[in-house]
């Protein structure tokens, strides 16, 4: 079966001045498959919010490959592809941040604007009123402005306008960070329903593994712009293999103690191209994690799905081995 | 993790009763917070837990006596270390603010001036408390960002908090706060917009911080699963009122308050499948002079009418886990 | 994530006094507003018709605000000279307002080149005095009332400019551009149709106040001769002839188009500072 989105290689260098250069993203492959969900987890600096750009195409890719449905669309410019009919096929949901809509516009307009049409027509007002009811939204809310609705329902308004093009790709960048955690189990709901009824696929890009974990079939690490791991999401969560992974298990909040991982996120400024990012931090560092990367290996599962760690130490350069449980 | 201090007999810290906060005159809007009632006793960790409007910071602010000046309190019984902040003449918290009852704050860079070294901030703190020299003075912020585990303590010192990540200026700031020995620390939503593995570490500080200095602590944030790992007591609250105050373990494995239940419901780590998530209903009631007197009246499926007229009543479920409920669950 | 108790610690404000001024303001507006549209046909006297006998005549029945050397009814000349006022200053406001909007616009969206090559031309417009300017245009084009109007334009394009660059130049990373980008739309539709309604506000305010320095200014110029001459009624050439006669008592030939001048500037004031209160965030 062909993936409905494809990235291989991709990279997004950011030049800042005086030769320094930001590596957002460093050689990223990764596949989502039609109708799947693909969480995407990493702290600051991972290039998450950078890698759910490219692949939405917002941005340039700096090198690399973006195949839809087979086909490449990373050589097209942003702007060529905004005219492009595959345009409407991949979109994007925000963080509830208070830029997401546009404050002048009401809320109705707003969803409006994922048409980007100039003016409302009555065909367009009906197809948003189609879609905020299929979100959840009350009618009469469509006439009011973002900062008359409350955090979940500007949540809602951000869904229904990446929606109203029928997309078949939907990426959502943090979609519930900002919410209150019973208004996040609303949305989480409505975001899972609307999967389902509509068969797309997701790209969940989160901080929060747990929400990651209930939203995803499959889940990516990113640490400093590169794939750590890449799992089905209970496989990788339960039984993580790359040190990184383990780290972030370790420390998440719970019935237990989280534990804490030594030293501080390195920057993605002028990263070292052969070297294994994580080296600095990580309690299993041997002498070839410093000088070479590690390539993104695939583990045997007993599971015939796509399981790959990027590590030297854990998935040897002796052939892939099982990773054991902790 | 008890020590005798902490063992019910001994007398509390912190102790409020009653205490309610009012932006007005009583008989036209109610009051924001209302009747808290809270206990902290020596080297104790108690998380108050609850969603935004729920008044956490705003009692928070009031404990550590930075309440805005067009605030009115009241209460019953309002004690720190044995002093009556309600008799006491002039500023109550005169010499406690900053000093007996530190404070660290989210959004870590914002709290630091941006355009005066660290070192110099925290020098700052450690002169007004210790009347050091200026030469005690550096090797007293040296100690202090070692005792923080800052790396390199003495080119953080030099550097402006731009110069610092999120996680380094908030452990800057943890030792400002400690820098007056304090017999309690409050935190505020301390660690929201950092990483998860950075929010790891600076709690972990915070918490031996805590037990090196037998110093009690009082935790606000809004994300459960985060008081559960770090907390032995748990107040939770809605729209101004406490719900519901139990040990860590008593409110996970048996909530009383329908809403403690329903945010633990919602809670991502808790659920096995999106399906289980629980949301509650409606919104936040505002406040207006028609609010009832249970405030989660209207957004509770157990909701009686005498939920809305008549006091909250007090329950007890012994082993001080206090619910004030009519219909607890 | 904030607490929404802070919403009630803001002290309730003194609406009362702020809503008469501000209907004060517009009442006053208005009044000018009236004048300009039917001033010249409402006057009791021509404004222009000089009556020697009767000059120099202080205020009376007949003449309200007294006649002046050429014996004109002053009160007919200040009414008159309302058009030519606010007339000068909406326009060289308008042509401000439009042209630095979108200078300032395009330099805050393009960003790089654009916006250096913007910024010196604007930094090279700040660093002439009005005056200096006007007196430079005045050479250039003739002494005219449009080069009254431009010199005033050029002057004021650059506070709009860069209120105009920040303001999209905030906006160019939000949320809400991107969705448009996502759906296709222009950078100009961007600008123009989703950026623009947000910066509109503080613009309009800007104006407003901009409206009693420009007629200052258009006063100020024909004060030292620029734009408009005599016999035209104007407030500036009023006050400046009524200043040769300050010591002989004839007090009447520049209070009363001098006031006409102040109460106008007022009027703008009040009305941008209303506006500026109503379109606060905090209240919206």
């Amino acid at each position: 079966m062909t993936p409905l989105l494809e990235l291989r290689g991709v990279t997004k260098l950011f030049a800042l001045g005086g030769g320094r250069m930001l590596h957002a993203v460093d050689g990223v492959d990764l596949a989502v498959m039609p109708g799947e969900s693909l969480g995407l987890v990493g702290e600051s600096g991972s290039g998450k919010s950078t890698l759910a750009r490219l692949a939405a195409r917002l941005i340039d890719l700096t090198a690399g490959s973006v195949r839809f449905d087979g086909e490449e669309i990373g050589r097209l410019p942003p702007a060529r592809f905004s005219r492009d009919p595959r345009r409407s096929a991949i979109q994007l949901v925000f963080q509830s941040a208070d830029d997401a809509l546009n404050p002048a516009f009401s809320a109705g307009r707003n969803i409006a604007t994922g048409l980007g049409a100039l003016r409302l027509t009555d065909d367009i007002r009906r197809s948003v009123r189609v879609v905020a009811a299929e979100v959840g939204l009350d009618e009469e809310l469509l006439d009011r402005r973002p900062h008359q609705l409350s955090g979940g329902q500007k949540a809602r308004v951000g869904i229904a306008r990446a929606l109203i093009r029928e997309p078949r790709l939907l990426i959502l960048d943090e979609p519930t960070a900002a919410l209150d955690v019973s208004v996040q189990a609303i949305v989480l709901k409505l975001i899972d329903t609307l999967r389902r009824t509509r068969g797309i696929a997701l790209i969940f890009v989160s901080h929060d593994l747990d929400v990651v974990k209930l939203m995803s079939d499959r889940v990516a690490v990113l640490y400093l712009g590169r794939v750590a791991e890449v799992g089905p999401v209970g496989e990788v969560l339960e039984q993580p293999c790359h040190p990184y992974t383990r780290a972030l298990v370790a420390a998440r909040p719970g019935r237990q103690r989280p534990q804490t991982l030594a030293g501080e996120p390195p920057s993605p400024v002028d990263t070292v191209a052969e070297q294994c990012p994580f080296h600095t931090r990580c309690p299993l560092a041997e002498a070839q994690c410093r000088s070479s990367r590690p390539p993104l290996r695939q583990l045997d599962t007993s599971v015939a799905s796509i399981r790959g760690v990027a590590c030297h130490v854990v998935a040897g350069v002796n052939g892939p081995a099982a990773c054991s449980p902790r | 993790m008890t020590d005798d201090a902490t063992a019910p007999d001994q007398p509390p810290l912190l102790e409020a009763r009653g205490l309610s906060i009012r932006f007005g005159s009583a008989g036209r809007v109610p009051a924001t917070v209302e009747s808290i009632d809270m206990t902290i006793r020596r080297g104790e960790i108690v998380g108050l837990v609850g969603e935004s409007g729920s008044g956490k910071s705003l009692f928070a602010h009031a404990v550590a006596g930075i309440l805005d000046p067009a605030a009115v309190l009241e209460a019953a019984s309002f004690k720190f270390g044995g002093v009556d902040l309600l008799a006491r003449p002039g500023d109550p918290w005169r010499d406690l603010r900053g000093r007996e009852i530190g404070i660290v704050f989210q959004n870590p860079r914002g709290a630091l001036n941006p355009i005066r070294r660290v070192g110099q901030q925290l020098g700052d703190v450690i002169r007004t408390h210790r009347q050091t020299t200026a030469m005690a003075t550096r090797d007293a912020v040296l100690d202090a960002l070692r005792s923080v585990r800052i790396p390199d303590p003495a080119r953080c010192a030099d550097a402006y908090p731009a110069d610092l990540s999120g996680g380094m200026c908030q452990r800057v700031l943890l030792a400002i706060a400690l820098a007056g020995r304090p017999a309690l620390l409050i935190a505020d939503e301390p660690t929201t917009g950092l990483d998860t593995t950075t929010q790891a570490a600076v709690l972990e500080l915070m918490i031996e911080a805590a037990a090196a200095r037998r110093m009690a602590t009082l935790f606000i944030t809004h994300d459960l699963s985060l008081a559960r790992s770090y907390c032995q007591r748990l107040v939770v609250m809605h729209a101004g009122q406490v719900v519901e105050a139990a040990p860590t373990a008593g409110l996970f494995d048996a909530p009383a308050h329908p809403y403690s239940a329903r945010l633990i419901g919602a809670t991502p780590a808790n659920a096995r499948q999106v399906a289980q998530l629980q949301g509650v209903a409606g919104t936040l009631p505002r406040i207006s002079a028609r609010l009832p007197r249970c405030r989660f009246a209207d957004r509770c499926d157990r909701v009686t009418s005498p939920c809305r007229t008549e006091p909250l009543p007090r329950v007890d479920r012994g082993g001080e886990h206090l619910v004030n409920c009519r219909h607890p669950l | 994530m904030s607490d929404g108790a802070s919403s009630l610690a803001e002290v309730a404000d003194d609406r009362p006094r702020r809503r008469y001024r501000g209907w004060g303001g517009i009442a006053l507006l208005g009044v000018f507003i009236v004048l300009v549209l039917v001033g010249p046909w409402v006057v009791p006297h021509d404004p222009l018709a000089p009556a020697p006998a009767a000059k120099l005549s202080p205020p009376s029945a007949s003449h309200v605000f007294g006649t002046d050397q050429l014996g004109r009814d002053v009160f007919s000349r200040v009414i008159t000279a309302t058009r030519l006022d606010l007339g000068i200053a909406f326009a060289a406001v308008s042509i401000s307002l439009v042209l630095g909007t979108a200078l300032g616009a395009a330099a805050g969206w393009a960003g790089g080149w654009t916006d250096r090559i913007v910024g010196r031309l604007l930094d090279t417009i700040m660093a002439f005095p009005l005056f200096v300017l006007a007196v430079g245009v005045a050479a250039a084009l003739g002494n005219s009332i449009s080069s009254v109007v431009i010199a005033t334009a050029v002057v004021n394009l650059p506070f709009y400019a860069r209120q105009s660059r920040a303001e999209v130049n905030r906006r160019r990373g939000a949320g809400f551009v991107e969705a448009a980008r996502l759906a296709g739309t222009g950078p100009v539709a961007i600008v123009a149709l989703h950026i623009m309604p947000n910066v509109a506000p503080p613009l309009m305010v800007q104006s407003s106040l901009n409206m009693g320095w420009a007629i200052l200014n258009a006063a100020g110029l024909s004060f030292i001769g620029l734009g408009v001459r005599p016999p035209q009624p104007e407030w500036g050439i009023m006050v400046s002839e009524g200043a040769a006669n300050i010591f002989s008592g004839e007090w009447w030939l520049f209070v009363f188009p001098g006031a006409a001048l102040m109460l106008a500037v007022l009027a703008f004031s009040v009305v941008g500072d209303t506006l500026r209160d109503r379109l606060d965030p905090r209240r919206r």
